[in-house]
């Protein structure tokens, strides 16, 4: 019976464990990151498990020839890069270059963020912006009607960890 | 004394026919009752309440939690996040925690603590569901299954229960629908069997058992075929098929070796012959041959690999006939007819001037076929005589096959 005990506080402290691991990336990047701006536009579905998002497409997925140069050649479909982000004006970050490894010895105008090559774009994991039932039309129209303005703040740690804090679209912030 | 009874459905039958033979003479009142004790059936109507009330229990928990992970989905704002997830997190510990002492600490109410401790895992994937909300993580909806599948899978271990585990390989089945373009998909049937196949033993349960033989064996073939990225091949999805089918077959032969192993041995048949029933049936069309040959053909002379289809042709052919022989089934003159005019056809095969790979694969499916049809009507055949696929009450050393004039009372 004790030993039933033990292994049953076993499970359930696994099943809380992967509840911490979930979003362990993202903890460790809000709690350390840096808040950087870049750009974004919208595409939403629905998730069964998590309800209603919208899912960003980010100006820093894009990657022009030029910067894929840097890290192609035959490519594993999911294999990790790390893209090199430069501060702009209105201090809004770009992209800058791409990096198989995480980069050392950035200037403070520069960041590293990790994500992985999915087509022909890059994924940061960062894309599901989940929002409740009653903002949506609001975020949704917004955002329609800002396409190519909207920006996303976001933080990054210094593994290149991304986790997204919060939506400006036309100075109005949204964060959930 | 604790006898192994056989199933409800035999000892439902057996209470209404004891009356009539009683009435007939054939037995006494006193044997009447004999039997009614040895079969315990004066206890088959607490035993039906119990099980519709375990029944009624586990629906209540499905709503409860499909209730609770749409709260989730809802994303109600008027409770702050801290708030919503201290609020579900400690639904989850006290649906765990009481459940755990009502049935196994107190255990006075060990069907609604096990409904609790199940409740507690549904609560779970509302939990991965919440998380993910809070702190935007990218991905799909059907990776929290795969966690889910982990969780469920720790507490079936942990309190040995049914319930968790085929909740496990439900949320894998979504995980594995939603997967099926991964490049990584290859890997998602071995998953399910390495993490469900000792589950199936520790839990000795017919339930799991069906879910891991069907989840494992419903992806195998299309992830064999995904996992190439030049298009559609007969020949892989047939020896992926075939081969799945006979890894079941064989793991059900070396099951029925062994008393306490028996309980996988009739799915693992069934699910197994389905699978290389499809691949020969498949086989046996010419169009579908004739393009497996030609594949076959063009390994042999780019890479020279030994054509594995009619390897595990061969094999599964074997395994059959192993199972037939070792069986009852000679005792039934259908499938000795069977037997025999499949090995006529199998040597017929062999004399036959083997103008091309193409007639060897289309000759071969179709004898394969044969035998497989005969192990299923043999199969079918004791089930209708003797109410079960044989096995129980036929092959147990002192109890003998029932003579020929009881199958037939006209």
């Amino acid at each position: 019976m004790a030993k039933q005990t033990v292994f049953f506080a076993l499970a359930v402290g696994f099943q809380l464990a992967i509840l911490a691991a979930v979003p362990a990336r993202q903890i460790h990047a809000r709690l350390t990151g840096t808040l950087i701006t870049i750009r974004t536009a919208p595409v939403d579905p629905y998730d069964f498990l998590s309800g209603y998002h919208v899912v960003l497409r980010y100006e820093i997925s894009q990657v022009s020839k030029e910067q894929w140069a840097a890290v192609s050649s035959p490519q594993n479909p999911a294999a990790t890069v790390y893209a090199v982000l430069k501060k702009g004006p209105e201090d809004i970050w770009s992209l800058e270059s791409l990096s198989r490894t995480l980069p050392k010895n950035l200037s403070p105008e520069q960041i590293a963020v990790k994500g992985r090559i999915h087509r022909d774009q890059i994924l940061y994991g960062i894309e599901h912006f989940f929002i409740p039932e009653e903002g949506r039309n609001e975020l949704e129209t917004a955002l329609r009607n800002n396409r190519e303005r909207a920006l996303a703040q976001i933080r990054v740690d210094k593994y290149g960890n991304a986790a997204l804090i919060r939506l400006i679209v036309q100075g109005k912030t949204y964060e959930y | 004394m604790s006898v192994k009874l056989p199933s409800v459905w035999f000892r439902k039958r057996l209470k209404s026919e004891l009356p009539i033979l009683e009435a007939e003479g054939l037995l006494s009142a006193e044997q009447a009752a004999a039997v009614r004790q040895r079969y315990r059936l004066d206890a088959l109507a607490s035993e039906s309440t119990g099980a519709l009330l375990t029944t009624i229990y586990f629906i209540g928990a499905t709503l409860v939690g499909i209730g609770i992970i749409s709260f989730v989905a809802a994303h109600w704002t008027y409770l702050s996040r801290e708030l919503k997830l201290t609020l579900i997190l400690g639904v989850m510990l006290a649906a765990h925690i009481s459940g755990f002492l009502l049935w196994k600490v107190s255990g006075r109410w060990p069907k609604l603590g096990h409904t609790l401790v199940l409740l507690g895992t549904l609560i779970f994937g509302a939990n991965i569901g919440l998380v993910a909300q809070i702190f935007h993580v990218q991905s799909n909806f059907y990776n929290g299954f795969a966690a889910w599948t982990l969780g469920a899978v720790a507490v079936a271990w942990a309190v040995r229960s049914v319930p968790n585990a085929v909740l496990g390989l439900i949320t894998a089945a979504v995980f594995g629908f939603g997967n099926l373009d991964s490049p990584l998909f290859i890997w998602f049937a071995p998953a399910v069997l390495i993490l469900f196949v000792p589950l199936v033993y520790y839990l000795r349960s017919q339930w799991v058992l069906w879910g891991t033989l069907l989840v494992s064996g419903f992806f195998w073939p299309m992830s064999v075929q995904n996992a190439f990225e030049d298009g559609f091949s007969e020949y892989r999805f047939a020896a992926a098929a075939s081969l799945l089918g006979l890894a079941f077959f064989c793991w059900g032969l070396a099951g029925w070796r062994s008393p306490q192993g028996r309980f996988v041995s009739v799915p693992c048949w069934i699910v197994g012959l389905f699978w290389s029933i499809l691949t020969v049936f498949l086989a046996s069309f010419i169009q579908y041959a004739q393009d497996m040959a030609t594949e076959v053909i063009e390994m042999n002379e780019s890479t020279g690999q030994f054509p594995l289809l009619i390897l595990a042709g061969v094999l599964a052919a074997g395994a059959v006939g192993l199972a037939v022989y070792s069986g009852p089934v000679l005792k039934n003159r259908l499938s000795v007819i069977f037997l025999v005019l499949s090995g006529a056809a199998f040597a017929a095969t062999a004399l036959l001037p083997q103008t091309s790979t193409f007639d060897i694969v289309l000759i071969a499916a179709n004898v394969i076929f044969l035998l497989m049809t005969g192990a299923f009507f043999t199969a079918v055949w004791c089930w209708r005589t003797v109410g079960s696929f044989g096995p129980q009450y036929c092959w147990r050393p002192g109890i003998s096959w029932p003579a020929r004039s009881s199958m037939k009372p006209d």
